[in-house]
């Protein structure tokens, strides 16, 4: 079957309908992957590109608030992602080649929930809140700690969609980056999110992830504590780099690629350092 | 330097602006009344015995049949033979009966439209019983599990010029490397395919984008058992080839299901089997020994290669001689011994890519170079400049005279132009803790066609007609590189006629006559362009002959001008048309030449490349920052699309020296068979490419020409990893020189310096 909902009491409708073989497409670019590859034949579809009123983003007093179907693209040429969530920002600007920030949506990075999406890592640095809708226009909040559960599985049951990213308004610092095997059109190997609030002109709270070296974002806790308390022209890159190192070694102590990856990070770090400092003075 | 009208010119060829918009046709977008889809059931297992479960597959509406080791003729080929006078071991067939490579053809589906194979492709059950795995040569070389028969050594090929054992013995030093070249996809935009029709008289035609349709012809009449004067073999508009579509793949699918079926079929691919179930760059293993003198003279040397052939024998033979023909034409030393092996292991097989055989011959030979270079304490061009070719020196190893051979200009003018002596001896000094940077230099060297080696000739029949255009039928195949452009110009030269008024077809074994080796060898531009050129200078005898008979001119007062004949103090004039007409009016003959042109030289085309590098120390990552080629190109006959191959050639080869590698895991699978992990240099990797066309005019070949389109995609990838060792002090010597390998061999040299 194939449903293309145009709005809120359709897509319901459709989600009631929904078994274990239906799949909800946005831009595409994860699922016709999956599906070609997995070799599924006999699915349902609903497509939910048409429906042009998730596709937005506000902001009320408290909180940003993110329609899932916001492409890549249009996250790169919002001014308030640029400048409010500049962690989202680089994290779609260099996600795939131009054609796919054209398709994919910030809803399908999230729901496809890839060790190597790379929004989803900001969103974890943004400690987001995802809200979803069932197939009985219910609506419920959760934490994007707790949205992702495995490898590609999110706590997403049938039926259920993601409605809306809420993000908290904060005075925070924070960026994005990733190292993959070229300059552009790459998957993250390992990848960087990173969110400070400054308290007396130090870094107060601090929210570090590390993409691609697990399952599911890592938290860098001893990233953070590099970090913790220090102003950041004190913070010493030779100790973030060790920090890093270990971090890798923490996260995948046996695979293979962390010889690579322990390496790459200590460069990665240097550049979300030098990017949270020039953010700082911004 | 002659002064040429056409020749020497960047004339814009027609199709560029149809291909960059959109609207040039290819054969995937061509439909014909009737017509079936066919796609290939690749295995997905490495070795494998394979049983089917069709039913499912079967009881789709508009499934018309699905094929097997079972239907096709137990007629094995090789699909490396390009004519009747090569042969290899036939272990081939158009479908096969076990699987030996992940990727190998195992089924052929053929339905009514590409919605429905696709369909019944997942439908079908394969069920496989694994056999063992010969992973890579070492594995190959221990023989406990045969992938074809008797052994896994496909072919052995030793060639000693001098004595090297002695050159040894008289040297300061010996310079060893080992290394190793990866296997390497073509990545032609557009994914293999061929179309296959019976015609109103009952030939078989089949339509593909190919390299020679000669060769097509030849195995689909064997292996169908048609005769070859009823097979025609149509070269279609072409998306890319770098040798990837050189050897008959879906050609004798369709060919077979068209002649079976009587219906038109069309067998495609998608990119991921044009990756795994096509052609590959061999993989190489070398070890290099260079035996050299203090003063800097280079006594000799020893190579030793190994070659990974893949499943079946292919080009087991020609693979590696063509690698090790290159390493007797590039430097003067009289002493070297080769020694290559090509191996069977139950991975995708090897074939023609693009410089067949010489980015693996260069590939650690010239890292060699430079480590020689270091060890003796001198600059790797000066060192280069010393041991270089000289003009007309000869081949050691007995092949054509290297000609009027110009690489030392190639090494000079580069230096020159590169500002190679101040980089060389102080971009060093730029590093800092993340970032390093250096410079590398590369000569390679490449043939200009087969002359020499195998039968290098083509047929062409040029016809004037009374409009006074002209028709050149000649066996043509464009892959992109321009040629039929470049053809036509020389054509213009020869007949004194604007390009506009000539037409140069492509290749049609019903149309076109005979060409005895395609479009690979980097020979056209030289034999079918001389043949284009000796059939319109004859065109010109018959204009003037024509007016000598009918007129009563005398012949040596007759000049062309442009598509006329001028007369000597006269005013009198006749256009190329009227002559046309006049010779059919009275002299009982059209104007028309029919031309069996053989090669007249092989000269050694060359190229130098410079270039330089910042490497990330941290993340492994190399930018090319400056990056030169300089070719000794003969005669570039468009420098436009001359400089295009250069920029080709070196995203192609860069993709080898730093990102392009098709891995096998251990247990013999493919792990990126996509471009999502399959890397190729993009556009944002890649250096502004400069080249610098040294002009030597070879006595031989027409107009001086010597070959571009394979030379130009092996200098850079030695040059690169030349200039990532000078950056890092490292002797990287495996390709691809990626960012795991980078900080690995950052970490190996760390550690030997505690």
């Amino acid at each position: 079957m194939f449903y293309a909902p145009e709005n809120e009491i359709e897509l319901i409708e459709s989600l009631k309908l929904a078994d274990d073989k239906t799949y909800i497409i946005a831009g595409g670019t994860d699922l016709i992957i999956k599906l070609k590859n997995r070799k599924i034949i006999d699915y349902s579809i609903i497509d939910i590109s048409k429906m042009q009123s998730w596709n937005y983003l506000t902001e009320d007093d408290d909180n940003y608030y993110i329609g899932p179907l916001i492409t890549m693209t249009e996250l790169c040429d919002n001014d308030t992602v640029k400048e409010k969530l500049p962690a989202i920002y680089w994290a779609a600007k260099e996600l795939g080649s131009t054609q796919i920030r054209n398709k994919a949506t910030i809803g399908g990075n999230i729901s496809n929930a890839s060790q190597s999406a790379d929004t989803l890592l900001s969103l974890y640095a943004y400690d987001a809140k995802i809200k979803i809708i069932n197939s009985l226009g219910e609506e419920k909040i959760v934490g994007i700690e707790d949205f992702v559960v495995g490898r590609e599985k999110t706590i997403l049951n049938l039926g259920e969609a993601v409605k809306e990213i809420i993000i908290k308004k904060k005075d925070r610092i924070s960026t994005f980056k990733k190292v993959g095997s070229r300059k552009a059109v790459t998957i993250s190997k390992v990848s960087c999110a990173v969110e400070l609030l400054k308290k007396d002109e130090l870094v107060g709270n601090i929210r570090v992830f590390l993409g691609a070296v697990g399952i599911k974002p890592v938290r860098a806790e001893l990233l953070e504590a590099e970090f913790s308390g220090k102003k950041l022209s004190d913070v010493s890159l030779d100790r973030l780099r060790e920090a890093a190192f270990n971090e890798v070694e923490k996260a995948i102590p046996t695979r293979d690629s962390r010889f690579y990856k322990r390496v790459a990070i200590e460069g990665l770090i240097e550049e979300v350092l030098g990017d949270l400092m020039r953010y700082e003075k911004l | 330097m002659k002064n040429y009208k056409y020749v020497g010119k960047s004339i814009t060829r027609d199709d560029s602006l149809t291909r960059v918009t959109g609207e040039a046709k290819f054969l995937a977008d061509v439909k014909k009344q009737n017509m079936l889809y066919g796609k290939l059931i690749l295995s997905e297992r490495p070795h494998a015995e394979v049983d089917f479960d069709f039913e499912e597959a079967l009881k789709i509406d508009g499934i018309v049949a699905i094929y097997t080791y079972k239907d096709v003729p137990k007629i094995a080929y090789n699909s490396m033979e390009w004519f009747t006078g090569v042969t290899g071991k036939r272990d081939e067939y158009i479908l096969n009966e076990k699987a030996r490579y992940v990727g190998d053809r195992i089924a052929l589906v053929v339905g009514e439209t590409k919605e429905i194979v696709e369909y019944a492709i997942k439908k079908v059950k394969v069920i496989y019983t694994d056999l063992p795995v010969v992973v890579g040569i070492e594995e190959a070389k221990k023989d406990e599990h045969i992938v074809q028969s008797e052994t896994n050594l496909g072919f052995r090929k030793y060639i000693e010029t001098g004595d090297y054992e002695k050159a040894k013995s008289e040297a300061d030093f010996v310079v060893t490397d080992v290394g190793s070249t990866p296997r390497t996809h073509h990545l032609a935009i557009e994914p293999h395919i061929a179309l296959g029709e019976i015609d109103d008289y009952g030939n078989l035609v089949v339509s593909t984008p190919c390299q020679m349709v000669f060769t097509v012809q030849m195995h689909l009449a064997r292996v169908l058992e048609i005769p070859f004067s009823k097979v025609r073999v149509i070269k279609a508009n072409m998306g890319g080839s770098f040798g990837g579509k050189q050897q008959p793949i879906l050609e004798m699918t369709a060919g077979f299901a068209t002649w079976k079926l009587k219906r038109p079929v069309m067998v495609y691919m998608d990119r991921e089997q044009s990756i795994i179930g096509t052609v590959t760059r061999n993989p190489t293993k070398q070890r290099i020994e260079l035996a050299v003198k203090k003063d800097g003279t280079i006594l000799g040397r020893k190579v030793e290669v190994e070659i990974d052939g893949g499943a079946y024998d292919t080009n087991n033979s020609s693979v590696t001689n063509a690698l090790a023909k290159k390493l007797f034409r590039l430097y003067k030393f009289q002493n070297q011994k080769f020694i290559g092996e090509a191996y069977f292991t139950n991975a995708l097989f090897g074939g023609a890519a693009r410089a067949y055989g010489g980015p693996q011959a260069h590939a650690i030979t010239e890292i060699n170079i430079s480590n020689a270079a270091k060890k003796i304490g001198r600059d790797p061009c000066e060192f280069r400049l010393k041991n270089l070719i000289d003009p007309y020196d000869e081949d050691p190893a007995g092949g054509p005279n290297l000609g009027k051979a110009a690489i030392k200009e190639c090494i000079i003018e580069g230096m020159e132009a590169f500002n190679w002596k101040e980089k060389f001896n102080h971009i060093r000094e730029q590093e800092t803790e993340r970032y390093a940077y250096g410079v590398g230099v590369a000569a390679v060297t490449h043939s200009t066609g087969y002359w020499g080696t195998f039968p290098d000739f083509t047929n062409v029949e040029m016809v004037l007609s009374g409009d006074g255009t002209v028709l050149a039928k000649v066996a043509v195949h464009e892959q992109g590189c321009g040629t039929i452009t470049s053809l036509t110009q020389m054509a213009a030269e020869a007949l004194d006629l604007d390009v506009s008024k000539i037409n140069v077809t492509e290749a049609d074994t019903f149309i076109t006559p005979y060409d005895s080796a395609g479009t690979q060898a980097s020979r056209v531009t030289s034999v079918s362009g001389g043949a284009l050129k000796e059939a319109g200078e004859k065109i010109v005898e018959k204009l003037f002959d024509t007016l000598h008979r009918v007129k009563g001119l005398n012949i040596e007062d007759l000049n062309t001008d442009n598509g006329i004949v001028k007369v000597k103090n006269s005013s009198e004039e006749y256009t190329y048309g009227e002559i046309a007409m006049m010779r059919e009016k009275h002299l009982q003959d059209y104007l028309s030449v029919y031309v069996n042109h053989e090669s007249t030289g092989n000269p050694a085309s060359l190229a130098a490349c410079f270039a330089e590098v910042k490497v990330d120390k941290k993340t492994g990552f190399v930018e090319v920052t400056d990056l030169l080629s300089v070719h000794d190109i003969g005669k570039a006959i468009n420098p436009m699309l001359v400089e295009g191959q250069i920029h080709g050639g070196t995203q192609f080869i860069l993709g080898m020296a730093l990102c392009e590698e098709i891995v096998i895991d251990s247990k013999g699978y493919v792990k990126n068979a996509t471009l999502s992990k399959y890397h190729t240099l993009n556009v944002q990797d890649m250096p502004y490419v400069r080249s610098i066309l040294i002009e030597s005019e070879d006595e031989l070949t027409p107009y001086g020409v010597k070959s571009i389109g394979e030379i130009s995609a092996v200098a850079p990838g030695p040059a690169v990893i030349n200039a990532i060792n000078h950056a890092l002090g490292t002797n990287i010597t495996d390709y691809p020189a990626n960012p795991e390998r980078i900080i690995q061999s950052l970490e190996e040299l760390k550690k030997g310096e505690d």
